[in-house]
């Protein structure tokens, strides 16, 4: 298991640690860190959902965030980004430092924290307007841009979020009227469309068909050469088959993070061990 | 109708299992109950139009657009009433759509759960109130308001416009639109929160996720989700404020004149009606005021059916088939 410490240097030289697939990387005490969480604590209301999580997610890389329903896996990746604050009995204590920065600090912008960090929910969200104009949304929000390079913009993040084929015929029709599985990839390019460095997913695929997460999973994997990505699944196999690193909740705890590899054919954890197994969850 | 052939299993053992013959009687039942609906719709209808006859084969088409109302010369026209019924129903929605709006999103996105409550409360409580306390209310305080400070107010500093040139007398077109206002307030208020209430949490926290504002994420994802209800809501205002009758009474003044000042006294058919059918001795003035009773029958059902094209071609829009 890969204790949380201080300082990490890079020893890799980049592009050798570019070259690597998800389930090589066997040690992440060498990759940048994109996100430090030291003794984050998060309470709802007078539930505590959160007890002392500290994780370094590793720069560039695809994290999965794996446990048992109801262990705090939502509740953790929703910090990030502060989006729990728009509640206002979600509390949380504790330093979350992205790029050393620490977001939690009341001096943080918080605008431009949710340009840097972009989320994806379990139910796509394609807002009531046109395909064009999700996409566009974000980016009139924060950059001052003419027409056309708003839509160079839109047709970018559409072809990263692997959707543009599809869609390019018909973006001033409502998004609603795409399907599940095209209106994630639309919330993704959405996302994409602002530039963030960090993407957060939760449970991206559990509302849409094995045809349509394939494609997601695929966008995953290209997504994760710009982008750092953290990506709670109750799925093993998509767990294994996309991320590079895992870490394991119980109880609004981390059990255990590490190297995917090494979570999925030798966790330390006892607890980790049964529940990849499927003794419970 | 489809029988069910398939045996339901019923909870106590024993239980008469014919459902046929009691469902036909629901079905009928319902059926006869819904009819009332169409025989008074209709009933009304034919009587307004039975009576109304008389006028219109005097006046023919230009009872409708002459403004001279004289029961002594038994000359009658409906121009001025219903532009005042126009006039004041335009100014009330034109002040109650962007107010409701406002309000109804500080109740579900600013207010503390506390103060919302209270204040949604209220909000009820003001659509409870009948309108004839709107109607005292207005023309005892809120024309004396209008008189003292409002209209002088305006006059100064718009009185460029005719709009509010004139003699502040504090009842007018201009009190009656803003009564109108207050009484339509509370329906487009609580129909617009509850619409907002019924925005997904996902999708607002999306609408935050990609960086917007408060005000961003209402303008854009909130409204827009909604706009459907909100729409709804400002015709079911709208409807209100066009046919209101005692309120209106009270504050516009009363008088059959089509003026360019919103100060000066005007009157709506509603309130035309109110008045007068007291004093018709004439047939001819009695009939008149049948016609004027059709005329806003006949806006009221354009009205209606507008708002049910818009709202079902919003329906389709949203949709996606287009
Ligand atoms: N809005 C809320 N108010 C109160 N308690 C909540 C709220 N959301 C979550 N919780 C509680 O916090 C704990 C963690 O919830 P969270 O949603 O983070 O779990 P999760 O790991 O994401 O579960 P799942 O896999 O089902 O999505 C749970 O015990 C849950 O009941
Ligand atoms: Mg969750």
């Amino acid at each position: 298991m890969i204790m949380a410490t201080e300082e990490r240097v890079l020893v890799k030289p980049p592009s050798e640690v570019a070259k690597q697939r998800p389930g090589e990387i066997e040690d992440a005490s060498w990759l940048p860190v994109k996100v430090k969480v030291r003794n984050l604590n998060f309470h709802y209301g007078g539930h505590q959902a959160l007890f002392d999580n500290s994780i370094d997610i590793p720069a560039s890389r695809v994290t999965a965030i794996i446990g048992p329903s109801g262990c705090g896996k939502s509740t953790h990746i929703r910090v990030y980004n502060r989006i729990f604050e728009i509640y206002r009995s979600h509390k949380a204590k504790g330093t979350v430092e992205i790029d050393g920065e620490n977001v939690l600090s009341p001096a943080t912008d918080i605008l431009k924290l949710r340009k840097k960090v972009g989320m994806i929910f379990q139910r796509p969200t394609p807002f009531p307007m046109s395909i064009f104009n999700n996409v566009a949304y974000g980016v009139k929000l924060h950059y001052r841009a003419s027409r056309g390079e708003i839509a160079d913009r839109v047709e970018d993040a559409l072809k990263r979020g692997a959707l543009w084929d599809e869609v390019k015929d018909k973006l001033g029709e409502p998004a609603t009227a795409l399907s599940g599985g095209q209106q994630q990839r639309l919330c993704i390019a959405r996302a994409i469309a602002v530039e963030p460095e960090l993407i957060l997913m939760d449970e991206p695929c559990s509302a849409i068909d094995p045809v349509a997460t394939s494609k997601i999973e695929d966008l995953i994997e290209t997504l994760r050469d710009n982008y750092t990505v953290v990506l709670v699944t109750h799925n093993m196999q998509q767990a294994a088959r996309v991320s590079d690193f895992t870490a394991f909740f119980y109880k609004g705890r981390i059990v255990e993070f590490g190297a995917t590899k090494k979570i999925f054919t030798n966790p330390d954890s006892g607890q980790t061990e049964d529940y990849i197994t499927g003794r419970f969850g | 109708m489809r029988e069910s052939t398939v045996e339901r299993p019923s909870a106590s053992p024993g239980a008469v299992h014919d459902q046929s013959r009691p469902d036909a009687v629901f079905k009928w039942l319902t059926a006869a109950c819904s009819l009332v609906v169409i025989v008074i719709m209709a009933g009304i209808f034919f009587e307004l139009v039975r009576n109304s006859g008389m006028a219109f084969r005097e006046f023919g088409f230009s009872f409708l657009t002459t403004d001279s109302w004289n029961p002594i010369k038994g000359e009658f026209g409906a121009a001025s009433s219903i532009y005042g019924t126009l006039v004041s129903t335009g100014i009330a929605m034109i002040i109650a759509i962007p107010l409701s709006i406002i309000i109804a999103v500080y109740l579900v996105e600013v207010a503390q759960p506390r103060v919302s409550r209270f204040i949604g409360g209220a909000v009820e409580l003001l659509a409870a109130i009948p309108s004839i306390i709107y109607g005292m209310w207005g023309l005892f305080v809120f024309a004396a308001l209008m008189q003292t400070h409002v209209q002088p107010f305006l006059g100064k500093h718009l009185g460029a416009l005719p709009l509010f040139q004139g003699p502040p007398m504090g009842i007018g077109m201009l009190t009656a639109g803003l009564i109108l206002a207050f009484m339509v307030l509370p329906f487009i208020t609580a129909i617009t929160r509850d619409v907002l209430m019924m925005v997904p949490p996902v999708l607002k926290e999306s609408a935050y996720g990609v960086g917007s504002t408060m005000w961003e994420a209402v303008r854009f994802v909130s409204l827009k989700y909604g706009r459907r209800g909100i729409v709804g809501a400002v015709f079911l205002g709208f409807g209100r404020a066009l046919g209101e009758t005692m309120a209106v009474t009270f504050v516009i003044g009363n008088s059959h004149r089509i003026s360019p000042s919103l100060f000066s006294a005007g009157n709506t058919i509603a309130s035309s009606l109110a008045n007068e059918f007291n004093e018709a001795s004439e047939p001819i003035y009695l009939s008149s005021l049948f016609a004027l009773a059709l005329v806003l029958f006949c806006i009221m059902l354009a009205f209606q059916t507008i708002a049910h094209y818009w709202v079902t071609r919003m329906q389709r829009l949203e949709a996606g088939d287009r």
